[in-house]
């Protein structure tokens, strides 16, 4: 029995091993969760930086740029791209659809991450008063446009203005009037009074950006069946705050706006922030990819292959000729300033034309700068007799047209590169003023509003054809306003809600656009309610009217 | 729980003690016949008698026992003797037993005669897995066990098959079975990776566990079956080398039919159709100006012209091949015994780039230091390493139209075979250093165990075991790739580091107790797992011919990211075995684990099994009834799974990215919601099953009954967006599975020497279904979940959509319009409901994964030296998910495109829509992806010659066998695209194709 002994004190030692008191308990190192974090100071500036965050998965990739410029008068398709379906209003068109779906999901993120903040903010210790009362303006502010952004795109919505605990598969469908009166108002109200002037962080909610975005709100409903009748007049005062109050200025010249040295100019009200190290490393993932989407497919040319400087031509969007026939480029500088004309050769390929020579050149609708009609002078022989390709009104297809420059970014690491650097421009100062021309208008005061179309109008013009630009009060109507939206800001994104917040998208792209104007019906106002919404919510959830 | 051990062994050896009467006491050796070896714990009972001892270390035994008396003497895989007392001295020499079912089957943390065995137990012997020339072991055996269902996740080199015992049960977390590895459950690698770091020819036996009452004992990790794979050891005698190799050249069995340049252009003429408007639409007139419909490309104008075509898809595919050599030595003495192997597989795949080559060494060491201690440790050591290679190969091949030019004039590689800015060469992708994704891995799995055998009755085993695993992966993408289209060329570097142990402390007691045997094993466990890693990506690398190697120089660093992933086990289980005459069997067992995984108040659960057996073959009314065996089996157990991410009951937060100005301003959102009530997924199974064999043997087999009730499932749920989550982890829910199993081996001619014929065949089905979910109707009935395409009563895997009725021909325009907005050409929709209008509400289960039955047929013929084999599988009645018929359909004449039968106004066909150049893909093309996934395949054919005696004395060996094998040579499909064999993904452009294998193999013993 002498290895009884032996065999007990071997054992007792193995089973003592194996006697450990918190062996089960999990310790997260790697990661935090909002149980922990969220009521400290660090979580609660952590939770409103999200806040900001979830946006840039639409104000910057693909779907924001198509769902506010696709299926509208100014733009219809170019060759490449998977989401015709929002220009066309085809049977692709539907609840199904990635986008309609996408959008959905994002912005309710965010208005769930928004909730938290307001929330929970009341508990977290250790910050000031007035710190947690300016953030909680900031993140009532993002939940105010991310509200604003789903009831335009869906009309009545599910509303909730409480973080989500637990496992919820309830949904409501709230009015949109309601929408209005009890989200997206209050809350713009509340950031107004709560909001600085400036915040030491540039690109942090301000009073101007609430009142900006208070004013375009009202502006909106202002033509809805449930419109106030105070809010053309309470858009305008709020606009001319923005105007005159906080020192805003329009640019000098439509190219040092969109210049990437001077990217935080004084036009611009509020940018969603991109930032050039977190987009070159991929930190970012998202970034501003507007530079990709309004290209012509230039690389495929004679002469010519991709690089950065001009750009990765994803041909997505096409200007309708109908845009392409909005300037009067004898006075306006804007089509010139904005899109490209010339492209120089990088690719030596072709017999004559050497690197740096002129290889591609789009001369532009109608009569140029100095009253020549390009479309008569470069007749066929006129073309040929040439070492470069020329291509004019009748040479444009879906991979052949006046590319848009606004967007352009080559200081991105290489050509392939999709996140750009520039910060995406939600409110600039013309803007205002094209707001204010429209609540004026809508007050019947056609001469202010005249005014503030040629202040915009002015700057547009080349030098010395400002009074030729000048209109008057007989030219202001919707149309006028709409036209010089378009001009001014074409590829800004604002377009599908300009047209369905005047109520003349069905009207306009039945007129405009050629790949969408026999599809496009009157329920095409809104977007269908996603399916995974409906197929997800205990008891359904209402589609909207006209989609199956 | 130290308390309950510690008593228990106490009582223990009280029993023992009064246990020794004192008669005339008589003792003795016993030893192997054959070996002459002196074997340890044999049983020495007095026949009618529950008196009974062990043999020592030694193999002596000493027992009071009467003049006249009979000891039974009964060790397992020898014959049990019975001898009359008749001196103080009776040696025996007991003979291994030769009866299939005194064969000895794993059954985890201990092992049981066949004939003894009352769980759902199927065992594979080294013959059966070495057979087949393969990487894997799990592969060598698909199709042989009835029950489990082993598919191929596509042929990509070194990737791990899909493996499901009798079906799923839970529809979020994990399905796969627990891989034990002598007697270490593994931890690293993955569900099934840490599988093909064990070289085959090392298997001595696989045993699969199938039922809740054998794999009640690894409690909440028993749900999915348990596969316990047992490595070779060494046994006492001359030193024996054994080399084993094969080489075999394979060739792609199947790939998707795409247009050739006519086809191609037909279509692209049909896509351009247009009206005077400039309109594409089905009622315009077809374009006449090649030019017009190329865009302009004089290069595909010409190619056109001039009828050319480009096979891209004979272009990339090539042969590969498949090589295997193992060198292994087994010996040892009495103190000391080995088996030790050095391997090496290479394959490289029908697509080239894509390769996996293994080596590997194995030491299987087992000492005996004295009468009461043994130790040994069974050493893997595994470097692999498997270059992924481009999904661009593939999805390229299919992409690039027939009528572009893939070489310039001067021959070189075009990297734009025509004008699309999306499209690349595959060829590019094949180029040297082009494309790297190379993933090794470094595996030390090294199970430690000491054995103390405190007397002949009870047994200590201590057990330790490190399972290591260091993985690397490096991608290199160079400018000519479909990644980089040109531009500069990124890389990363990623290294992680596995470990886990596992420590177990076992007991064993064995003892004749009443009437019958007895054998008690307590439990003492924890198990530790921890992962981490680090990655580091660039872009525009300064210089290509660096790879990933020096990331340092990149223009631009890219994203870094590390992680960390712990998690803990801790177990105890204790198991009784009764068995009274071999006749009537009983196993009872209860584990309880406790998970860190899972929250504060629901960390442990208890897991019972319970089984009883009933050989009715040693009754006496059937005795000489020709049955060798007919054996009833009965079980119970419960079993669960603990199969998800560690942290799901936190809570955690996901990092945002913004900036205010140039300053970053990363945040954290709410990602998960936290579930504090996160618990066990419990599965119930019964089983009843008989063993039968009869006919001495020559007829045996299975059947098999289970059914099993799954609750409190681990369900990733989808929620709707406007939560702000899109999915949390509950407990909810429930589902079935029942189903049979049926197999049976028949030695239908014996013939030593000469002729022999053996036939083995197998069957099984089941049904699975979803019995409950999270919404309820308002009197708690359960509702379907369609968000998710679960539904009651339904299978966990089904397919839920529209159903194509055919297409809008001509005569239906007017409908086509006001039902779902479309053209004559497009697909039309079945009004599933009947009621007049397409809505959502026509969608509705068209059919699951799920065969309606599988198995395999197995034939071995032998004649003298030579040996044949054929083996055939088969699965029949499930549907598969084709994206061929999505991805490389899109029918609008940019890309080329699978050779459908599509329409046009003047092939009014009701197969595919119309192309059209104004659409990305046809509306409503999911209702295209379905397809019958039944198949025949036969898996594997071999013929082989033995030399042995004078014949490999020749070749100075001691036996020398020669054979040729061909596999998967021939599959029969209503599926005609592809090799319908898929695991539970979609057959899509990333999964490589299957392919068929010649080979030469040989092993020589010295």
């Amino acid at each position: 029995m002498k290895n009884n002994f032996k065999f007990l004190f071997i054992l007792a030692t193995f089973v003592t091993m194996l006697s450990c008191e918190d062996f089960l308990e999990e310790d997260n190192i790697a990661n935090v969760a909002s149980a922990t974090y969220y009521p400290t100071a660090a979580g609660l500036e952590d939770a409103v930086k999200a806040t900001y965050g979830i946006m840039k998965e639409y104000y910057g990739p693909e779907i924001g740029w198509t769902m506010g410029v696709f299926g509208t008068d100014t733009y219809q398709e170019g060759a490449d791209g998977s989401h015709k379906y929002v220009n066309r209003y085809d049977s692709g068109h539907n609840s199904a659809a990635r986008y309609f779906r996408d959008t959905w999901r994002i912005f309710y993120r965010g208005i769930n991450q928004a909730n938290a903040v307001v929330n929970r903010s009341e508990s977290v210790e250790g910050v000031s008063e007035a710190l947690k009362t300016t953030r909680v303006a900031e993140a009532r502010f993002l939940r105010a446009l991310y509200y604003f952004v789903l009831t335009r795109h869906y009309g009545d919505i599910h509303l909730s203005l409480e973080e989500t605990e637990g496992v919820e598969v309830e949904a409501n469908k709230t009015s949109a009037e309601e929408i209005y009166k009890q989200a997206i108002i209050p809350d713009l109200e509340f950031a107004i009074s709560n909001l600085p002037n400036t915040q030491s962080d540039y690109g942090r909610a301000t009073k101007a950006a609430a009142e900006f975005l208070l004013a375009k709100a009202l502006m909106t409903r202002s033509y809805k069946s449930f419109a106030e009748g105070t809010d053309a007049s309470r858009a305008e005062t709020l606009m001319s705050n923005v105007i005159n109050n906080y020192g805003f200025e329009l640019q000098e010249s439509v190219l040092d706006m969109w210049s990437l040295a001077s990217e935080a100019n004084s036009e611009f009200i509020w940018t969603i922030q991109n930032n050039k190290s977190q987009v070159d490393e991929g930190l970012d993932g998202f970034g501003h990819r507007g530079h990709l989407y309004f290209l012509m497919e230039y690389d495929k040319k004679p002469g010519m292959t991709r690089d950065t400087e001009n750009g990765r031509p994803w041909k997505r969007f096409r200007p309708t000729d109908y845009m392409l026939s909005l300037y009067d480029r004898t006075i306006d500088r804007r089509y010139d300033e904005t899109f490209k004309h010339v492209w120089y050769s990088n690719n030596p390929n072709v017999p004559n034309l050497k690197v740096g020579d002129t290889a591609l050149y789009i001369p532009g609708p109608g009569l140029d700068k100095n009253g020549i009609d390009q479309d008569t002078k470069w007749t066929d022989a006129a073309k040929a007799g040439v070492l470069h390709q020329v291509y004019t009104t009748g040479d444009y297809n879906n991979r052949t047209f006046p590319s848009l420059n606004k967007w352009i970014d080559n200081t991105r690491p290489n050509r392939q590169h999709t996140q750009g650097q520039r910060d995406y421009v939600l409110m600039r100062l013309a803007d205002a003023y094209l707001i204010r021309a429209e609540a004026r208008l809508k007050q019947g005061n056609k001469s202010d509003a005249a005014a503030d179309l040629n202040t915009v109008r002015t700057r547009a013009a080349w030098d010395g054809k400002e009074a030729e630009m000048q209109i008057t009060d007989a030219d202001v109507d919707i149309y006028f306003i709409l036209e010089e939206r378009a001009r001014e800001l074409l590829g800004e994104n604002h377009r599908w809600f300009d047209l369905t917040r005047t109520g003349k998208l069905i009207e306009l792209v039945k007129l405009h656009n050629p790949t969408s104007a026999g599809n496009i019906q009157d329920h095409n106002v809104l977007r269908p309610i996603p399916l995974d919404q409906i197929d997800r919510t205990s008891g359904g959830y209402p589609q909207n009217p006209g989609y199956n | 729980m130290k308390k309950i051990i510690l008593n228990g062994f106490r009582l223990f050896l009280f029993l023992n003690v009064v246990l020794i009467h004192a008669q005339s006491s008589i003792s003795g050796v016993i030893t192997d016949s054959e070996s002459g070896v002196p074997l340890p714990s044999v049983n020495v009972i007095i026949q009618g008698t529950s008196i009974g001892v062990s043999t020592d270390f030694d193999g002596n035994y000493q027992i009071s026992a009467s003049q006249g008396a009979v000891l039974e003497i009964s060790f397992l895989g020898f014959e049990t003797q019975l001898v009359s007392v008749d001196s103080d001295q009776i040696d025996v020499a007991l003979i291994p037993s030769t009866d299939s079912l005194d064969e000895i089957v794993v059954t985890g943390y201990g092992a049981q005669k066949r004939r003894e065995v009352t769980g759902s137990i199927v065992s594979i012997g080294a013959e059966t897995i070495e057979r087949i020339a393969t990487g894997s072991g799990i592969d060598a055996i698909k199709g042989q066990v009835a029950g489990v269902e082993i598919s191929s996740a596509g042929g990509r080199p070194g990737q791990a098959p899909v493996v499901r015992i009798r079906g799923r049960r839970s529809i979020s977390a994990s399905n796969d079975p627990l891989y034990v590895v002598d007697g270490i459950p593994i931890t690293s690698g993955g569900a099934s990776g840490g599988i093909f770091d064990i070289n085959p020819q090392d298997i001595k036996s696989m045993e699969i566990l199938k039922d809740a009452a054998a794999t009640a004992v690894y409690g909440s990790r028993g749900a999915n079956g348990v596969i316990l794979i047992t490595t070779k050891r060494g046994s006492i005698g001359e030193t024996q080398v054994t080399y084993s190799g094969y080489y075999g050249v394979s060739d792609v069995t199947k790939v998707p039919q795409m247009m050739n340049g006519q086809e191609y252009a037909d279509m692209r003429f049909e896509a351009y159709r247009q009206d005077s408007a400039g309109n594409f639409t089905y009622s315009g007139t077809l374009p006449t100006d090649p030019y017009y419909v190329f865009d302009g490309e004089q290069a595909l104008v010409d190619n056109y012209n001039a009828k050319k075509s480009f096979d891209y898809l004979d272009a990339v595919l090539s042969q590969g091949f498949q090589s295997s050599h193992q060198i292994s030595a087994n010996g040892g003495s009495e103190k000391t015994r080995f088996n030790a192997s050095v391997g090496y597989f290479k394959e490289d795949g029908v697509v080239p780039s894509m390769d996996f080559t293994r080596f590997n060494a194995r030491l299987n060491l087992d000492n005996n230091i004295n009468d009461t201690f043994k130790f040994g440790f069974s050493l893997t050591l595994t470097q692999s390493s498997q270059n992924y290679g481009s999904d661009a190969i593939l999805g390229e091949a299919y992409r690039n139209i027939p009528l572009g030019n893939p070489y310039d004039a001067d021959g070189n590689i075009n990297f734009n075979t025509w004008n699309d800015g999306i499209a690349s060469n595959p060829l590019s992708e094949l180029v040297e250093n082009a494309y790297i994704d190379e993933r090794n891995t470094t595996r030390l799995f090294a199970p430690v165990y000491l054995t103390i055998n405190l007397t002949p009755e009870l047994e200590f085993t201590s057990t330790f075991g490190p399972d290591i695993r260091f993985n690397r992966r490096g991608e290199f993408r160079a400018s000519a790739t479909n990644d980089n289209r040109l531009g500069p060329a990124d890389a990363a570097s990623e290294n992680g580091k596995e470990f886990g142990f596992t420590l177990e402390n076992l007991l064993t007691y064995n003892r004749k107790v009443g009437p019958g045997n007895m054998k008690f094993t307590l439990l003492q466990s924890i198990q530790e797992y921890t992962s981490e890693f680090m990655k580091a990506e660039v872009l525009n690398l300064p210089y290509e011919s660096q790879l990933w190697y020096n990331i340092g120089t990149a223009e631009v660093k890219g994203n870094l990211s590390s992680g960390l992933t712990e998690w803990a086990l801790q177990s105890y289980m204790g198991r009784v075995n009764y068995a009274i005459d071999g006749k009537y069997l009983f196993q009872a067992s209860l584990r309880a684990d406790g998970s860190s995984r899972l929250s504060a108040e629901n960390k442990w659960a208890y897991f019972p099994g319970l089984s009883v057996g009933w050989n009715l073959t040693e009754e006496s009314f059937l005795q000489n009834s020709g049955f060798d065996q007919l054996k009833l089996r009965a079980s119970y157990g419960a079993v669960g799974n603990t199969a998800i991410d560690p942290y799901q009951t936190l809570g955690g937060l996901a990092r945002t990215t913004y900036a205010f100005g140039s300053s970053a301003a990363y945040g954290f959102r709410l990602a998960d919601i936290p579930n504090a009530d996160l618990g066990w997924e419990i599965s119930t199974t019964i089983d009843v099953g008989l063993d039968y064999s009869f006919l001495n043997g020559r007829i045996s087999g299975a059947l098999d009954y289970y059914s099993t009730n799954t609750t409190d499932l681990l369900l990733a749920r989808n929620l709707p967006y406007t939560s702000g989550y899109t999915s949390v982890f509950q407990n909810i829910g429930a589902t079935k599975t029942s189903g049979m199993e049926f197999n049976v081996n028949a030695s239908i001619i014996e013939n030593e020497g000469g002729l022999n014929f053996d036939l083995g065949f197998n069957i099984s089905g089941y049904n699975e279904e979803i019995a409950e979910l999270a919404l309820k109707d308002a009197n708690g009935n359960p509702l379907d979940d369609t968000g998710n395409n679960w539904f009651i009563g339904q299978p966990i895997r089904v397919f839920y959509d529209y159903t194509k009725e055919g297409i809008y021909q001509l005569s239906e325009a007017a409908s086509a319009q006001s039902l779902e907005g479309k053209d004559p050409g497009e697909i039309k929709l079945l009004d599933y409901n009947n009621d007049g209008k397409i809505t959502p509400d026509d969608r509705s289960v068209l059919g699951s994964d799920i065969p309606d039955f599988y198995g395999g047929v197995n034939t071995n013929l032998s004649y003298g030296k030579w040996d044949f084999n054929a083996f055939l599988y088969f699965k029949q009645g499930h549907f598969i998910q084709s994206s061929f018929h999505t991805s490389n359909n899109s029918l609008f004449g940019r890309y080329n495109n699978l050779a459908v039968d599509y329409w046009t106004p003047t092939n009014p066909t009701n197969a595919y829509p119309r192309p059209t150049i104004s659409q990305e893909r046809p509306t409503n093309n999911s209702t295209l992806l379905l397809f019958d996934g039944s198949f025949v395949k036969l898996r594997n054919v071999s013929l082989g010659y033995t030399f042995d005696g004078d014949q490999a004395s020749k070749f100075g060996l001691n036996s020398l066998r020669l054979y040729l094998q061909g596999q998967n040579l021939w599959f029969s499909s209503t599926y005609e695209t592809f090799d319908p064999e898929i695991g539970e993904a979609s057959l899509s452009n990333s999964v490589a194709p299957s392919s068929s294998l010649w080979a030469v193999g040989i092993k020589a013993n010295f």
